[in-house]
């Protein structure tokens, strides 16, 4: 039988009776979310592939204590941004910030249709204001980036974080706000660019 | 020009979180879920907690064991407790000297020949001079007219001296110190000759 259909309970339960197909579904699923929330929360891919797989794998152990009161993916998340807090905290990675640079993601300028100054100025803003988001409090960053993503709504951040809606939206916008401020103070504006014009 | 900002910040906080997960990571999941299942049905990758649970058994086991070993009687010590002079018992906790004089405090000369012509009992636990003395079979909860405790060991044993023969050691003599002379010393005058003192000058 066919599990493309099949909802998350069903195949946490088949999980739970052995069926590993079903849990390698679930894996399937969800895994774009849990690596980019754990992306999220490390800032840089090194390490992300082994927390993610830790995240599946402690979800796999604990399948006889998840409840339905929660979504299989906010449990699994949870779950995910624990180990990815954990490993961030932890002391070899502390190291590697100071020791190593941070990885430079696929930072493409979007070049299509722009005159070449405009994408310069473009790669700089981008440039600043990703430096400015990495100097937010770890609180607001983890907020904003996981709004920011488009891979999760609200209540699956905020049971991420264990705070309230409420909370994680004043979060967001006081993120954007200090950011906001930091650009203005460091006279980058968005004038400056031609950021966001056709 | 607020919400072109906006823009570029979600543009931007986006693409730091837009990597993709690697295609591998069902394949290596599925197969360390195989590891596993294989390793605990042998037994040997079992939970953390297993192993420390383990380990606290074997060391509160371990120390109990210690604990027992010390508290119950070795054989034999009771009865030698019974053969010592008092003298003897509260003397040092490692050997027990013979009741001779010397042994009382008479005199504390050590007597060389007297001390080794006697076999020497050596006691094979500490004697416990504040602690009542507990009947085996009161230990382990028997009733008295249980009989002999299978604890119970031979009785004491007698151990010829060892080392080479005493030697034959002369009484030696002091002669008692004679008075002293008092000294006389003469007294120091404003004519006597007197050393010159550099920090008087």
């Amino acid at each position: 039988m066919s599990i493309q259909g099949v909802s998350d309970p069903e195949l946490v339960e088949r999980a739970r009776r052995g069926d590993d197909a079903a849990f390698g579904m679930l894996v399937d699923r969800h895994r774009t979310a849990v690596f980019r929330a754990v992306l999220a929360a490390l800032g840089t891919r090194e390490g992300a592939d082994e927390v993610a797989q830790e995240a599946f794998m402690a979800a796999y152990r604990h399948l006889p204590d998840f409840r339905e009161h929660a979504s299989f993916k906010t449990w699994l998340l949870s779950i995910a941004w624990r180990k990815a807090l954990s490993h961030r905290r932890s002391v070899r990675t502390f190291v590697s910030r100071f020791v190593q640079p941070p990885e430079e993601t696929e930072w493409q300028i979007p070049g299509g249709g722009r005159s070449q100054e405009q994408a310069v100025l473009d790669t700089e803003l981008k440039d600043t204001i990703r430096r400015q988001i990495a100097r937010l409090t770890p609180k607001l960053r983890d907020a904003l980036l996981l709004s920011a993503s488009g891979d999760y709504n609200y209540d699956e951040i905020a049971g991420m974080l264990a705070i309230p809606v409420g909370t994680l939206k004043w979060r967001v916008s006081e993120a954007r706000r200090q950011l906001k401020q930091r650009l203005a103070d460091s006279g980058l504006g968005i004038r400056d660019s031609g950021f966001g014009r056709g | 020009m607020d919400e072109q900002l906006d823009t570029a910040i979600d543009a931007v906080a986006r693409e730091m979180t837009a990597a993709q997960p690697p295609l591998a990571l069902r394949a290596e999941i599925l197969a360390r879920i195989e590891r596993e299942r294989i390793g605990r049905s042998a037994g040997l990758l079992l939970p953390r907690w297993a192993w420390a649970g383990g380990v606290a058994v074997l060391v509160v086991s371990v120390g109990i064991t210690a604990w027992l070993v010390r508290t119950v009687p070795a054989p034999g010590a009771g009865q030698m407790a019974s053969t010592d002079t008092p003298a003897a018992t509260n003397a040092s906790p490692t050997t027990s000297l013979p009741s001779t004089p010397a042994a009382t405090g008479a005199s504390p000369v050590l007597d060389a020949t007297t001390a080794s012509a006697q076999p020497v009992t050596l006691p094979t636990a500490r004697p416990r001079a504040s602690r009542p003395a507990v009947v085996p079979a009161q230990r382990v909860g028997l009733p008295d007219d249980a009989g002999p405790s299978p604890l119970a060991g031979p009785d004491a044993i007698d151990i010829a001296p060892l080392g080479p023969a005493a030697i034959a050691i002369p009484a030696l003599g002091v002669s008692a110190l004679g008075t002293i002379e008092p000294l006389t010393v003469s007294t120091i005058g404003p004519g006597s000759p007197e050393p010159q003192r550099r920090d008087r000058e």
